[in-house]
């Protein structure tokens, strides 16, 4: 099989990945309670005829796929099919209706709110600084094996593995907010801006307070994750440095910071760049609690006040999209291994 | 390495069985401390110097012996006035109280007569307590009404009364027989006051003016119920409107708080209308005094005076200033005690009684045992310790479901191969890559609302539920390899069945690798179990080290490091033992990863 061949075979388990999520998705929420709330107000309000209630109660059960047909004085149960059929469409194309919350429909509320910006703006800065960084701690360590340097920073990955997201956030906040009053405690930007009588500065000058406010989220999330590169790099790198080109690199005379970033870390870098879309799934963990913590509104966060609201369509959506963004970044990790790596034999 | 992870896993099992017997204070319900104290310990740095700690003025309250015996004094202003400890009057049974007599039989005493029963402390602290509550039951003679209300001579102080219907209605034909509406007439020369030589009477309000005769017979009530009318009895009326005839409260119990030395200070904390049990009416000529005042068969409901309270600032006239701070801002000797006046101008010779019990001040200090309190003065480390349970049970037993799932689904798929394994291995692949935590919240958040009290349980079961696909597949492999083990091919040719191979062959062999992922699945279960009770999504009744941390962040309480960093450190401790404790037993069981020495 070619890599074309592996390509359609990654696609189909791709699509069946999704359709298995949907699925899940289908299941947990025909299990909430919540959906049924409204047509109960409706049926037992009293100020309504009974034929008008039912006709009501009925237009409504409709609409949310309850039941599939027939009039209102003999409706049709829906089969589960034509119930999974009617879901997964809506889910297909993002139509996860209307938000309890605030009302608009719920991808409105994703696209349009500000909160996709804010969550991508907080996950692009700290993924960018945790790979960074984790990769050139790991590669240090790497070279010097067994030295302090490498088991503190390893003690160090391990400790901020165990440690809960969300207290570092608090631990932070409690540091660099309270004692030290260097960062705010929570926001995307100070209260100021968004009263209505202060327009917002222009955007050179909202950088200061937008980073002060971005500061302690980020360091959170790289706290969080940057330990998992840095093992990583340090695995890869300590074996590619005991191949025999690194050898030979020495042997040339070549300066060890070419040896180890150049020859090294370049051969050592696949693993680590589909770690780095594989760690997709666990980074959006990490930002839900994060979000929370620091108020920063965005997805995370929203995804948090729909727990409280019991708002059911917001909840699913965030799934779905979470789990689909994990699954396509699975997708771009496998196919990037296979352009990648010329090795690779596909199977 | 490992012996560090067992030390803490040891001290921390310890914490979560012992509980009860490590801390005696609920960690949920009961209020130890002011909020927000922080540890005592910090008293010794300079930051905390001005920290105060609890103090209770009577650690043995209920006066189940002589007061006086145990500091409190009784100090009287009148001499007919006398204090005793009575061991039969108690409002609870078994103890005794403190009774407040004063003597009238040498005849009819005309006045007020006080006396005080207090208590001195010192209060050694540089700073003032973040709260005092003082207590007190009380017993005061009886001073319901007699049934009839008089009409007679004019108030004493004539006075205008502006809503007359609050008058009892008043018997107008003297026949003892009392009707409601009977034409009612006062103010007889229509100036709006009651004058002196005006007659009262009582009943529906007349509109104005009103032209009701004078009656004679209204001039006096019997006051007795005996037939005889008397002259010159007293006027009564129900002036806060409430039904009742109050004569008025023969005595008084004021409260107090007093700074002795020289800056001498005396709060009264309540005023007279918070001790009594019902409001007490001004009343425009004492006689009502007439009537016996005989000892109540009952105790007032309890009196609590919290300087939290808005009545007890409301007192002290203070509105944003702490009670306790205004009062205790220097160390040095106070005085808690009440002041008692009792009320007489009675004919009655028969003495009148004054109970006290319970008595007592509790001082909650701003400092509080090993990790202070929380926002609602509760015990932080109580809260830790019997977090330790939640978290250790959530931990193992996720971790148990899990693993025992996985080996299931693993010795299945791999025992079995073809088809099982196959659909077995891509329920698992997807599973695996679903993340994990937004799938628990989701599950959490619908299901969990379903569940009510169950709800801890079901955290552990769905926790457990979706933890099995890893060691499911490291399951599999080891089976895969296992099972064209000669040995295996040796029982098989023996005949033995899949059961017995499984269970005699196979598990034996992967037994270290299911106590190794065993350990290593503890840490997981227990932060997602913190993270799920962090968004609030646990069980709310029962304290766990998530469930703290979400308390302080629902109470906007980052600031108070006793209460953020002591539940996260034991999260990472105790996770970080069970890693340690997994890579040991894997160094153990796996030989290959044993340095060569």
């Amino acid at each position: 099989m070619g890599f074309r061949g592996y390509l359609i075979k990654r696609t189909i388990n791709t699509l069946v990945l999704i359709l298995f999520v949907i699925l899940l998705n289908f299941v947990i929420f025909e299990l909430l309670p919540g959906q049924q709330g409204s047509i109960a107000a409706i049926a037992e309000n009293p100020k309504l005829p009974q034929a008008v209630r039912k006709q009501i109660v009925f237009d409504e059960e409709l609409r949310l796929g309850l039941v599939c047909g027939g009039t209102a004085d003999n409706p049709v149960p829906c089969q589960i099919w034509d119930k999974f059929a009617k879901y997964f469409v809506a889910m297909v194309t993002f139509n996860f209706g209307y938000s309890f919350q605030t009302g608009n429909p719920v991808i409105q509320d994703i696209v349009q709110s500000g909160r996709l910006e804010n969550t991508l703006l907080l996950l692009g800065v700290s993924s960018v600084i945790a790979i960074v960084v984790g990769i050139f701690l790991g590669t240090l360590a790497a070279r010097k094996r067994g030295s302090m340097f490498d088991s503190a920073w390893v003690t160090a990955s391990l400790t901020t593995f165990s440690l809960p997201t969300f207290w570092m956030g608090l631990v932070l906040i409690l540091i660099f907010s309270f004692t030290l009053h260097w960062f705010p405690t929570s926001g995307v930007t100070p209260a100021e801006w968004i009263k209505p009588e202060s327009a917002p500065p222009n955007f050179i000058a909202q950088i200061p307070g937008r980073i002060s406010h971005l500061f302690l989220p980020a360091l959170t999330l790289t706290l969080f994750f940057y330990g998992g590169y840095l093992l990583l790099a340090r695995a890869t790198v300590m074996e590619a440095l005991s191949e025999d080109y690194i050898t030979t690199a020495r042997a040339k005379g070549l300066p060890e910071r070419t040896v180890l970033f150049k020859h090294a870390l370049k051969n050592a870098s696949l693993p680590l760049v589909t770690a780095a879309a594989l760690q997709f799934g666990f980074l959006l963990s990490g930002a839900i609690i994060t979000e929370t913590v620091f108020s920063w509104d965005g997805l995370g966060y929203w995804l948090y006040q729909a727990i409280g609201w019991r708002d059911g369509p917001v909840l699913q959506a965030m799934f779905f999209i979470i789990a689909l963004c994990v699954i396509v970044a699975n997708f771009a990790s496998d196919i990037l291994y296979g352009v990648l790596d010329p090795r690779i034999k596909y199977e | 390495m490992s012996a560090v992870g067992l030390i803490v896993l040891v001290l921390f099992s310890f914490f979560a069985l012992a509980a009860p017997l490590i801390t005696p204070y609920d960690p949920q319900h009961e209020v130890v401390a002011g909020v927000y104290s922080p540890p005592a310990w910090y008293r010794s740095f300079n930051e905390g110097r001005l920290l105060s700690q609890n103090q209770v003025l009577d650690s043995h309250p209920g006066f189940k012996t002589d007061p006086t015996q145990q500091g409190w004094e009784f100090a009287r202003t009148d001499s007919q006035m006398s204090g005793a400890f009575d061991d039969k009057t108690s409002s609870e049974p078994g103890s005794g109280s403190y009774r407040l007599t004063l003597d009238r039989s040498a005849g009819p005493l005309n006045g007020s007569f006080t006396a005080t029963f207090k208590r001195t402390f010192d209060w050694t602290y540089k700073g003032p307590p973040a709260r005092f509550v003082g207590s007190l039951q009380v017993k005061t003679p009886d001073a319901t009404p007699p049934e009839l209300v008089i009409v007679g001579s004019t108030p004493a102080l004539g006075q205008s009364l502006e809503i007359d219907a609050r008058i009892k209605y008043i018997d107008t034909n003297g026949n003892a027989a009392w009707d409601d509406g009977e034409p009612v007439v006062y103010d007889t020369n229509s100036d709006g006051a009651y004058n002196t030589g005006d007659i009262m009477i009582v009943g529906v309000a007349p509109t104005q003016p009103t032209q009701l005769a004078f009656d004679p017979k209204l001039k006096f009530v019997d006051s007795t119920g005996g037939g005889t009318w008397n002259a010159g009895e007293a006027v009564l009326y129900d002036r806060d409107n409430n039904g009742l005839y109050g004569l008025g409260e023969p005595v008084s119990v004021v409260v107090f708080i007093e700074r002795l030395g020289n800056d001498y200070q005396k709060w009264d904390i309540t005023d007279r209308a918070s001790v009594n049990t019902t409001a007490s009416p001004q009343i425009y000529n004492k006689n009502w005094a007439n009537y016996p005042l005989t000892d109540s068969k009952t105790w007032q409901s309890p009196i609590t005076l919290d300087s939290l309270d808005s009545s007890v600032r409301a007192n002290l006239d203070l509105v944003d200033l702490d009670p306790s701070a205004l009062i205790f801002s220097s160390p040095g000797q106070y005085t808690f005690g009440v002041n008692v006046t009792v009320n007489s101008n009675s004919m009655a010779l028969t003495p009148m009684n004054v109970y006290m019990d319970d008595m007592n001040l509790k001082l909650y200090g701003t400092s509080w045992g090993l990790l202070g309190t929380d926002v609602y003065g509760y015990d932080i480390w109580s809260q830790l310790i019997y977090g330790a349970r939640v978290s250790l049970a959530v931990g193992l037993l996720a971790a148990f479901i899990g693993i025992a799932l996985g080996l299931l689904v693993g010795l299945m798929a791999g025992y079995m191969g073809n088809v099982v394994d196959e659909v077995l291995m891509r329920f698992t692949d997807m599973l695996l890559v679903i993340p994990g935590l937004p799938l628990l919240i989701v599950l959490v958040a619908v299901i969990g609302n379903s569940l009510g009290p169950g709800r801890l349980f079901a955290l552990i079961v769905i926790i457990g539920f979706l933890g099995w696909m890893g060691f499911a597949r490291v399951v599999r492999a080891q089976v895969l390899s296992l099972k064209e083990r000669p040995f295996v091919e040796a029982a098989k040719a023996a005949g033995a069945g899949a059961g017995h191979i499984t269970t005699r062959h196979i598990i034996p062999n992967i037994v270290g690798l299911i106590y190794v992922n065993l350990a290593l699945a503890v840490p997981g279960a227990i932060l997602s179990e913190a993270a799920l009770s962090f968004l609030g999504l646990g069980d709310v009744t029962i304290i766990s080290w998530g469930r703290m941390l979400n308390l302080v962040e629902i109470n906007g309480a980052q600031n108070i490091w006793w209460w953020v960093v002591p539940p996260g450190i034991s999260i990472a401790l105790v996770s970080l033992a069970f890693v340690m404790i997994g890579f040991s037993l894997d160094t153990l069981f796996n030989p290959r990863l044993r340095e060569r020495r």
